[in-house]
């Protein structure tokens, strides 16, 4: 996995592909913590949704050659449906058929059977190895001592703008019945909001999420169908390290991770590299037992 | 009747991981994602043993317990404090740890070329050719060539697997678990530790893995570490659901479906590259399937509402 | 049962999300008697329970058992020490049978060990078939006698909780904290409780209750201490004579901090 940046290794190079990398991951971490959030279970589906739109933008491409910004769109809205779809045909009739406390176990098998359903299509559609888009690989911008491309380039905007968005979006009243979501759904519920739609709707904004950064992650590094796992893990540290706070957390731990994975990757041959994460992955769990979500529940209770 | 006999022989394999497993999934209600990687360690473990160290089949066998049980303790050790949505994250980052280390250890697992030319193990000369009886004719002891000799080690290890976790399920220890598992709060008010019994099983869950391995390891006489990846453990997670209402015996009979399901399978599709991906596709949809139907057996916690 | 021993608790104060929900709490509930704590909903009381037996961890101050310090246990621990607690939700285990939950705790872990497991029933049944015994008696002392092989989770709300405190009784505890016994019980069932709370103190427990139910309060307490937003307000001795005992003799009043 290394960025397609100018070769010369120097330490704003490694600073600029840190902060590329992190910046698609920060997107990918803003839709895992979305739906985790509203959905109150570990998406673990949301890594194969990024590696799937990944590819698919690929496909629109290279192989139909759709125009850049109109696979990029393809790439969100791909994302945006395939997230729907696992909620509504996995999600919802687990919810629907089981009761809320015994919920949480079954639907983390549902997610473990959606990412295999999704992996296994991609793989028997598209075969299994790694594919990139092609563009934009000269030099756009100089930093510093430093050079970005025009994927990179993107990157960072993309993150800007995903991060403005989310924080606006946090105001609205959608944003704020988004977070009554994860904090009490039943309360929501007997309130007269129709909780299924809000769930559905975080559910697509959070593939839609997954689209972006699968485009972004095509145009630099790559994609195979098991980026996806990858992507998880890496999605689930940050969200782990900042808590699941909807906006400012996950961005600026992702940040904080491209450092590290691209200092790290500079020092370790890239195929240790994914090690890391995992490793802090680990090391993160052990600190925080007290996990993703907001618990508010006593101590004595259920 | 040796296509019958391979059969047989990858049920015993499967089996052994999934029932290991079960004591995790089922008697610990934890969703565990790194069997394949332990399952994994256990058969590079026996593979370098037989190969390298040139020991007999049964103290590799051991040697693949211990080193899949000895890691799954030190894993263990902290996983087990972990809530169940953290210890599926955990498992899941240990499984990538594993298969990242065996598949880029290239000095000790050969990477993506693997072991090859692993034995198998010996077996009584008078099993495979009764005819020759003790005549003195070289050695009392020949390797198991065929699939059908094979079994002579695969169904009592298998069985001694299945016992083993029986006999773990009914004993006391089996209760304490069920009971830390159905309400850790109430079993930690009776003065019992959680950690404690949950980590014994995961441990044990570990050296089962460790033993499929070696018999995998043995029997293919070849391997090499994609067989161990997350698809594995999303395999044995399946069938531990598939099979778990109807407890062990269930788990067993998934077994003994799946295996036979998958050569119907490899008849249907014609590329052997897609087998792979179909089988993954066919049990995220069986995961996707048992978790909407369930409607909540014996190991369910039930709504009190 | 262990030798009797009183429940000291130390200027405790708990602190959750920033909100101090204890605050310096010094009391001292003695053994062989009966305590009540009563107050309003959110003055703490079930926190306190939660810092003794070691779920929530103590923000500042110290608990006792006789010369035994809890505060910083794992729970399980405490558990072991002596100490039992009634939860307000009945906490038991739901695939195992009501007689079972019971033998579990007349039980103390023997022969629960994995490598004892490789050899049981050879090993340990004897135990097994003492605490089976003991079981079906406290389940009769509670009137579950008839439920004993139903599962735990198939019984009533009420006959969950009067599970609950057949476990209690297996385990004979040194202190006992019940949390709104008598709630969602029948006037017989929350008597029967109460009189077995009672004849435990009698044997030297230290039985500590919230209730909300004054007239359980009045006739099943030796002491009432009264909490409100964390702290402890009141404090007065039942005279066992009258259960008028509102009139009754005032002994020392503690208000805010003051130890």
């Amino acid at each position: 996995m290394v960025s397609r940046g100018i070769g010369v290794k120097r330490m704003e190079q490694y600073l600029v592909n840190g902060l590329c990398w992190g910046a698609t991951y920060a997107i990918v971490a803003l839709g895992f913590s979305i739906a985790a959030n509203a959905g109150r279970t570990l998406h673990l589906a949301h890594g194969a949704v990024f590696a799937a739109t990944g590819i698919i933008s690929c496909q629109l491409h290279n192989a139909y050659s759709w125009p850049m910004p109109v696979t990029l769109v393809g790439s969100v809205v791909a994302g945006a449906v395939l997230s729907t779809l696992v909620d509504l045909w996995v999600y919802s009739p687990i919810r629907r058929r089981v009761s809320t406390q015994t919920a949480p176990e079954t639907l983390l098998v549902g997610a473990i059977g959606a990412d295999a359903v999704l992996r296994g299509l991609m793989g028997a559609s598209w075969g299994s190895e790694s594919r990139s888009l092609g563009w934009g690989g000269g030099v756009l911008l100089e930093v510093g001592s430093a050079a970005m491309s025009l994927p990179q380039v993107c990157q960072v905007a993309a993150f800007l703008l995903t991060a403005a968005a989310a924080a606006v979006a946090l105001r609205t009243s959608a944003g704020r019945s988004l977070r009554a979501l994860a904090d009490d759904p039943q309360l929501l519920s007997v309130l007269g909001y129709n909780v299924r739609l809000l769930r559905t709707t975080a559910m697509a904004a959070s593939g839609a999420l997954a689209g972006g950064a699968g485009f972004l992650a095509a145009s630099d590094w790559g994609v195979d169908p098991h980026s996806g796992l990858e992507a998880v893990l890496i999605a689930a540290v940050i969200t782990t390290a900042c808590g699941a706070r909807w906006v400012v957390g996950p961005m600026v731990g992702a940040i904080l991770l491209g450092q590290l994975h691209a200092w790290m990757g500079a020092m370790l041959p890239s195929k240790w590299a994914p090690l890391l994460v995992y490793s802090i992955l680990l090391v993160l769990l052990m600190l925080r037992p007290g996990g993703l979500f907001v618990v508010s529940s006593r101590p004595d209770s259920p | 009747m040796n296509y019958a006999a391979y059969q047989l022989v990858s049920i015993c394999i499967l089996t052994i991981s999934v029932v290991g497993l079960s004591l995790v999934v089922n008697m610990c209600g934890r969703l565990s994602l790194c069997q394949g990687g332990l399952f994994g360690v256990g058969a590079f473990t026996a593979a370098l043993a037989l190969t390298r160290s040139h020991v007999g089949f049964l103290p590799a066998v051991a040697a693949a317990g211990m080193m899949s049980g000895g890691l799954a303790l030190v894993l263990g050790t902290w996983l087990v404090r972990l809530k169940k949505e953290q210890f599926l994250l955990a498992s899941l980052a240990v499984q990538a740890v594993l298969f990242t280390g065996l598949y880029n250890t290239i000095d000790l697992t050969g990477g993506p070329s693997g072991i090859s030319g692993i034995p198998r193990p010996e077996v009584p000369r008078w099993f495979v050719a009764p005819e020759l009886g003790g005549s003195g004719l070289g050695s009392s002891w020949i390797s198991s060539e065929t699939s059908t000799q094979f079994l002579l080690v695969a169904v009592p290890m298998c069985l001694l697997s299945i016992g083993l976790v029986v006999q773990v399920r009914r004993s006391p220890f089996g209760r304490v678990l069920a009971a830390v598992r159905d309400d850790e709060l109430a079993a930690s008010a009776l003065g019992r530790n959680p950690m404690t019994p949950r980590l014994a099983a995961f441990a044990l869950s570990g050296v089962l893995a460790g033993f499929a391995g070696a018999l995998f390891a043995s029997f293919h006489t070849y391997i090499d570490a994609t067989s161990f990846g997350i698809e594995e453990s999303i395999f044995l997670v399946s069938i531990v659901a598939l099979g778990a209402p109807a407890g062990i015996a269930g788990q067993i009979a998934a077994v003994a479906i799946v295996v036979l399901l998958m050569e119907v399978l490899k008849l249907a599709v014609p590329q052997s590259t897609h087998v792979a991906h179909v089988r993954e596709v066919a049990f995220g949809l069986c995961l996707i399937v048992v978790a909407i139907v369930r409607t909540g057996g014996p190991e369910r916690r039930r709504s009190r509402a | 049962m262990l030798e009797p021993s009183s429940m000291t608790v130390d200027q405790v104060s708990l602190d959750i999300s920033g909100v101090r929900v204890v605050s310096n709490v010094s009391v001292v509930f003695p053994a062989g008697v009966v305590t009540g704590i009563i107050g309003p909903n959110g003055a703490g009381k079930t926190s306190l329970f939660n810092v003794i037996s070691g779920l929530a961890p103590a923000s500042h101050g110290e608990v006792r058992l006789g010369n035994l310090r809890l505060t910083g246990q794992p729970p399980f621990q405490i558990a072991r020490l002596g100490v039992a607690r009634l939860f307000q939700t009945p906490h038991f285990f739901a695939t195992l049978t009501a007689l079972a939950n019971v033998q579990l705790a007349c039980l103390r872990g023997e022969s629960e060990s994995w490598a004892t497991s490789l050899l049981w029933p050879l090993v340990g049944s004897r135990a097994e078939s003492v605490a089976r015994e003991e079981a079906t008696r406290h389940l009769s002392q509670l009137g579950l006698a008839k439920s004993g092989d139903m599962l735990a989770s198939d019984l009533s709300f009420g006959q969950q909780k009067l599970l609950s405190f057949a476990g209690i009784l297996g385990v004979r505890p040194r202190c006992l904290l019940l949390d709104e016994p008598t709630a969602g019980l029948s006037r017989d069932a929350a008597d029967r409780v109460l009189g077995l709370s009672r004849s435990l103190a009698r044997e030297g427990c230290a039985v500590v209750l919230i209730e909300h139910n004054r007239n359980a309060v009045s006739r099943f307490c030796d002491t009432v201490v009264e909490m409100e937003r964390g702290r402890l307000v009141g404090s007065r001795v039942i005279s066992a004579a009258t259960p008028d005992s509102r009139a009754g003799s005032e002994c020392s009043s503690h208000t805010g901090g003051s130890a």
